[in-house]
C-alpha cells in the first residue's frame, strides 16, 4: 500500500505539478513587463572611446547582446555576482571577505549536477557510456568497496556549511526566512537518506528501474505490483524528492529559471545609446511628464514649479552658486 | 507576453530537457525494458529478494571472513533462511548461476554499474586456457 502511495501515485502528482508549474512560472515571468532599464554593473561602462574599459567591464557592464549573454554565462555557471559577496562597515574604509559563500554555492550546485547526472542511469536505458565513465571517475573506481561517490558526500557537506551559515552567522539568521531553511532541510534529507540507502541499508536498483521504466509507459499495474516489493529506506529517498519537485516551481529553488529572467542581470547597459521604452506606456512618443500616469481612470500629472516659486523658496542657495561663477538661468523644457 | 523569441524557446528546451528519458528511450526502443536473469538450478543461499538488494555486503563479509578467519572455519557460512552450511565463495554462487552474462550483467548493466570483482576473479564465462600444443598458445600470446 506504502509502496502504491509514493512509488506510483505521489511521484506522477509531483512531475505533473513540477512541469506545469515551472512552465506556469516562465509564462507568468514573461507576462511581466520591466517598466525601467534597471541592470547592476560593477565596471566602467561604454562612454567615449578614450575611456578605456577591461574585459571585466565588458562582462560586469556589458553593451553588447553578447557581452550581455557572456555575462549570463558566466552567473549561471560561475556565480560570479557571489564573488562580490565582501562585507563594507560603516566607516566605509574596513571590509571583510565573505567569498566563501561562492565556495560553498559552487560546492553544492556543481555535485547536484553531478547527482543528477549519475540518477539519470535510472531513466535511461541502456545507460549512456558517459555517465557510467563518470560515475566510475568520480567514485575513483576500485578505491573502495562499494564504490564511493564523491558528489554524493560533497552535496551533504556543502549543503550543511550553507545552512550552518544561516544558522550561526548573526546577520544571515536575521535575514533567513522558513523558507529558506526549510528548502534547505529538505534537500538534506534527501541527500543524506539517499546516502544512507546507498551505503548501508541496500535497495534492489534493478527493481527501482523497472519501477521508473513501467511509470513512464504508464504502465500502472505493473509499477505497483513492483512498487510493494521494493524496500522502505527507497520510499523515504523517492517521496522526500517527489516532495522536492512538487515544492520546487513555487519555492526559492526556482531561482535555477528565475535567473533567465532577472532584469538586473540580462538587460545590456545600454541606456544612453538606446531608449527603453516601459511596455505599459500607451504612448511613448509623448513624455510621461507632460502626459500623466493614469491609473483606473484617473490622470495624475506632476504639478509644474514655475521659476519665480522656485527661485524664491531656494534664493539663498541658488545666490551663492552664482557668486561663484555659475549662470542661474531656468530650465527650458 | 515579452521577449517571445527567447521565453518560448526557453520552454521548449526545458520540457525536451526533462522529459530526456522519452524520446532517449524512444531512439534505442526500450521503453518498459526489463531485464531477463537466467533461472538458476537450485537455491539461494539466502532468501533471493534480500540477495538482489544485498548480495554485495554478502560477497564482503564472504571476503573478510575467507581472508581473515579462514583457517578458523570462517568459510564455513550459515546460511539465514534455510540455516544449512554453505561454503563461502563464490565457486558456491557459480555452481547454481553457470553464466554470468545471462544473470550477473543483466541487472548490473541495466544500472550501469561495473563491479571491478571480475577484472579478477574467476567467472564461468571465462575462457579457459587448454593447453593443446604450441601453435594454439598464439591466440594468448603474441
Amino acid at each position: 500500500m506504502i509502496g502504491v502511495i509514493f512509488g506510483v501515485i505521489v511521484p506522477y502528482i509531483a512531475v505533473a505539478i513540477f512541469v506545469a508549474g515551472v512552465v506556469y512560472r516562465f509564462v507568468n515571468w514573461a507576462n511581466s513587463a520591466v517598466p525601467l532599464k534597471i541592470p547592476t554593473t560593477g565596471g566602467q561602462q561604454k562612454s567615449f572611446p578614450f575611456i578605456k574599459r577591461t574585459i571585466y567591464d565588458r562582462f560586469d557592464s556589458p553593451y553588447t547582446w553578447w557581452e550581455t549573454v557572456g555575462r549570463m554565462i558566466l552567473e549561471i555557471f560561475m556565480f560570479r555576482s557571489l564573488l562580490k559577496n565582501t562585507r563594507y562597515y560603516l566607516d566605509r574604509a574596513s571590509q571583510k571577505d565573505a567569498r566563501w559563500l561562492w565556495l560553498f554555492a559552487i560546492l553544492f550546485h556543481y555535485s547536484l549536477l553531478l547527482v543528477l547526472i549519475r540518477h539519470s542511469r535510472f531513466f535511461l536505458q541502456p545507460v549512456p557510456e558517459f555517465v557510467e565513465m563518470l560515475s566510475e571517475i568520480e567514485a575513483f573506481k576500485g578505491v573502495f568497496i562499494p564504490s564511493v561517490y564523491i558528489s554524493g558526500l560533497a552535496i551533504v557537506a556543502g549543503l550543511f556549511l550553507l545552512w550552518l551559515r544561516r544558522i550561526f552567522l548573526s546577520r544571515e539568521r536575521t535575514l533567513s526566512l522558513p523558507s529558506d531553511h526549510f528548502a534547505l532541510i529538505l534537500l538534506l534529507a534527501i541527500t543524506i537518506s539517499g546516502n544512507i540507502m546507498r551505503y548501508f541499508f541496500k535497495a534492489d536498483l534493478a527493481a527501482v528501474k523497472e519501477l521508473l521504466m513501467n511509470l513512464m509507459v504508464f504502465n500502472v499495474g505493473k509499477a505497483a505490483a513492483i512498487a510493494d516489493s521494493i524496500e522502505p529506506i527507497f520510499y523515504i529517498h523517492f517521496a522526500l524528492a517527489s516532495f522536492l519537485l512538487a515544492y520546487f516551481p513555487f519555492s526559492k529553488l526556482m531561482h535555477a529559471g528565475g535567473v533567465l529572467f532577472t532584469p538586473t542581470r540580462n538587460m545590456p547597459n545600454d541606456n544612453r545609446a538606446k531608449r527603453h521604452i516601459n511596455p505599459w506606456d500607451s504612448d511613448p512618443s509623448v513624455p510621461i511628464l507632460t502626459k500623466g500616469i493614469t491609473v483606473s481612470g484617473m490622470t495624475f500629472t506632476s504639478k509644474k514649479l514655475d521659476w519665480d516659486t522656485y527661485y524664491s523658496m531656494y534664493t539663498d542657495q541658488l545666490d551663492e552658486i552664482a557668486e561663484s561663477d555659475y549662470k542661474i538661468v531656468p530650465e527650458e523644457l | 507576453m515579452y521577449n517571445k523569441k527567447y521565453v518560448i524557446p526557453l520552454i521548449l528546451i526545458f520540457l525536451v530537457g526533462f522529459f530526456t528519458p522519452y524520446w532517449y528511450n524512444a531512439m534505442a526502443g526500450s521503453f518498459g525494458y526489463e531485464p531477463e536473469l537466467k533461472k538458476p538450478a537450485g537455491e539461494c543461499v539466502e532468501d533471493s529478494k534480500w540477495m538482489a538488494a544485498n548480495h554485495m555486503l554478502l560477497l564482503q563479509q564472504w571476503r573478510t571472513q575467507a581472508i581473515r578467519h579462514g583457517a578458523e572455519g570462517g568459510r564455513i557460512y550459515h546460511s539465514f533462511t534455510t540455516g544449512e552450511e554453505y561454503h563461502a565463495s563464490t565457486n558456491t554462487c557459480w555452481s547454481c548461476h553457470d553464466s554470468k552474462e545471462e544473470f550477473c550483467d543483466q541487472c548490473h548493466d541495466y544500472v550501469g554499474i561495473h563491479p571491478e570483482c571480475w577484472d579478477c576473479h574467476y567467472t564461468p564465462d571465462i575462457e579457459k586456457p587448454q593447453y593443446q600444443g604450441t601453435d594454439s598458445l598464439s591466440k594468448f600470446f603474441s
